[in-house]
């Protein structure tokens, strides 16, 4: 009887094999990685990359900054691997802890505040997925973005990093305290402060635009 | 709700964070009364879906695909020079291993020459020598010989002196001994003529009062009340409470007792 079930499910069990590749988690990969295995790095690589890279391009508006900065953190995961602690949090915590700690220390030393020049070639791939119906609305898209862009980067770097890793990274408040090492009370009070000050800072680019709609007002009249 | 309340949570409301229904209505209720508060409301809801179109634009932003390369290329390099560095790391480990090994083995055998070298703890007995009699002991006690029926206040030395101070020993137990009685000390038999004693370890009497008797001691056989064995924790019968029991004190060379032991 147990042998004819065997018989019976073997199929069953193979198709199911072959139909759900198992994916093995970041902890698995890093444990592979760091015993020599180069593929689970490359896998790693790929599944994480794409968070460090904007986490460091959204905090310091360069791309070589944010390449060296991806770069770094996989090479300090590949030196320090052994260090992270899966108890406290995902990998991907990790991971944009370290670049956020090389971010301040690039920021710091090089001051990039404002290197917003050749930001918008990397974003054109992005824009390119969406449907463009009406060219003025993309550009004003593409303004208003810009506008946002610059205002989060002219942010002090401790409301900036705030900003960045709860509105554009999409983390929780939990989240975010634990990448920053610190109270989710401080996150709370500082994002709030950064939303204030980004309000400040894009103010007078509406009031602007509303001057500037009313002088097309009157061109037309 | 007042503005500065709202002001607390606008951040939060605009963000479609959780907040308590009730806050919630009071906060939407508050926006249609206050003005100001409802252009913040809308500065603030203004704000957050133009950072969610910033978020849904950089999304899909990848690193360059030449970073990869780079990172495999260090990868294979530190997996080629990790070998170089670990073949004189494993030297050093053993080579640290068998030192520490070497100095553990030449540590015991100092020790065990030291420990070797250490004269043995001598007993001598003081029968029949005036000049090495006891001083006297604590009045309390009563000394008492092993036929202490016919001596009962013979005390039985053995002096415990080291190498270096062997020569002054007899001239101060010799001082003391001017005040007992010599002529009890030389009838005395030997403490240590008996082979049939059975005796208890020493047991220390008072803090700090060790057995450290660098500069010599006296050793006096006396008889005690047999209570006194509760008294260092030994147990009593109770059948034999009123007898006597023999006890081997230790005195100093300062005529302090510094230990006891009991003996069967």
């Amino acid at each position: 009887m147990r042998a004819s079930n065997e018989l019976t499910l073997a199929p069953i069990v193979k198709i199911l094999e072959t139909t759900t590749p198992v994916t093995p988690d970041d902890c698995e990969l890093l444990r592979s990685m760091l015993a020599g295995d180069e593929e689970a790095l490359a896998t790693l690589y790929r599944r994480r990359q794409g968070s460090v890279y904007r986490f460091a391009l959204q905090m310091s508006g360069s791309p070589s900054l944010a390449e060296d900065v991806t770069q770094e953190v996989f090479m300090a995961l590949l030196r320090d691997g052994t260090t992270y602690d899966s108890a406290r949090g995902p990998l991907n915590w990790f991971l944009l802890g370290i670049a956020r700690n090389l971010v301040r220390q690039r920021l710091g030393r090089e001051h990039f505040y404002t290197a917003l020049v050749d930001d918008q070639v990397d974003c054109a791939g992005a824009s390119e997925s969406r449907t463009a119906s009406d060219p003025l609305d993309e550009l004003t898209r593409s303004e208003t973005i810009e506008t946002v862009r610059k205002a989060v980067l002219s942010l002090p770097p401790r409301y900036r990093e705030v900003v960045v890793l709860c509105e554009l990274q999409e983390l929780s408040y939990a989240e975010a305290a634990r990448v920053m090492d610190c109270a989710i009370g401080t996150v709370r009070s500082r994002l709030h402060r950064g939303r204030s000050l980004l309000i400040e800072k894009m103010q007078p680019a509406r009031e602007e635009k509303a001057a500037s709609g009313v002088k097309t007002a009157r061109c037309f009249a | 709700m007042n503005c500065e309340s709202f002001q607390i949570i606008a951040g939060d409301l605009a963000r479609d964070e959780i907040i308590e229904a009730t806050e919630r209505a009071r906060a939407l209720a508050h926006i249609d009364e206050c003005r100001r508060c409802g252009q913040q409301w809308n500065d603030q809801r203004e704000l957050s879906e133009k950072l969610r179109m910033v978020a849904g634009q950089m999304s899909l932003l990848q690193a360059p695909a030449h970073l990869e390369g780079q990172l495999r290329a260090a990868f294979r390099d530190r997996a080629k020079v990790r070998p170089i560095h670990s073949a004189p790391r494993r030297w050093l480990y053993w080579t640290g291993a068998v030192a520490a090994a070497l100095l553990i083995a030449f540590a015991v055998i100092g020790w065990r020459a030291r420990v070797a070298s250490r004269p043995q703890l001598e007993v001598r007995s003081n029968i029949g020598s005036p000049s090495e009699s006891p001083p006297p002991g604590p009045s309390s006690v009563q000394a008492t010989a092993k036929d202490g029926a016919r001596n009962p206040l013979t005390p039985i030395q053995k002096n415990l002196p080291r190498p270096r101070r062997a020569r002054s020993q007899p001239a101060r137990l010799g001082a003391a001994a001017d005040t007992t009685n010599q002529t009890e000390a030389v009838n005395a038999p030997a403490a240590n003529t008996e082979t049939k004693e059975v005796t208890t370890d020493f047991v220390a009497l008072g803090y700090g009062n060790t057995l450290d008797l660098q500069d010599g001691g006296q050793l006096v056989r006396v008889e005690l009340p047999r209570s006194a064995l509760a008294r260092f924790g030994l147990p009593v019968n109770m059948n034999r409470v009123d007898e006597r029991v023999k006890a081997d004190v230790l005195f100093g060379t300062d005529g302090l007792a510094r230990a006891i032991r009991f003996v069967k």
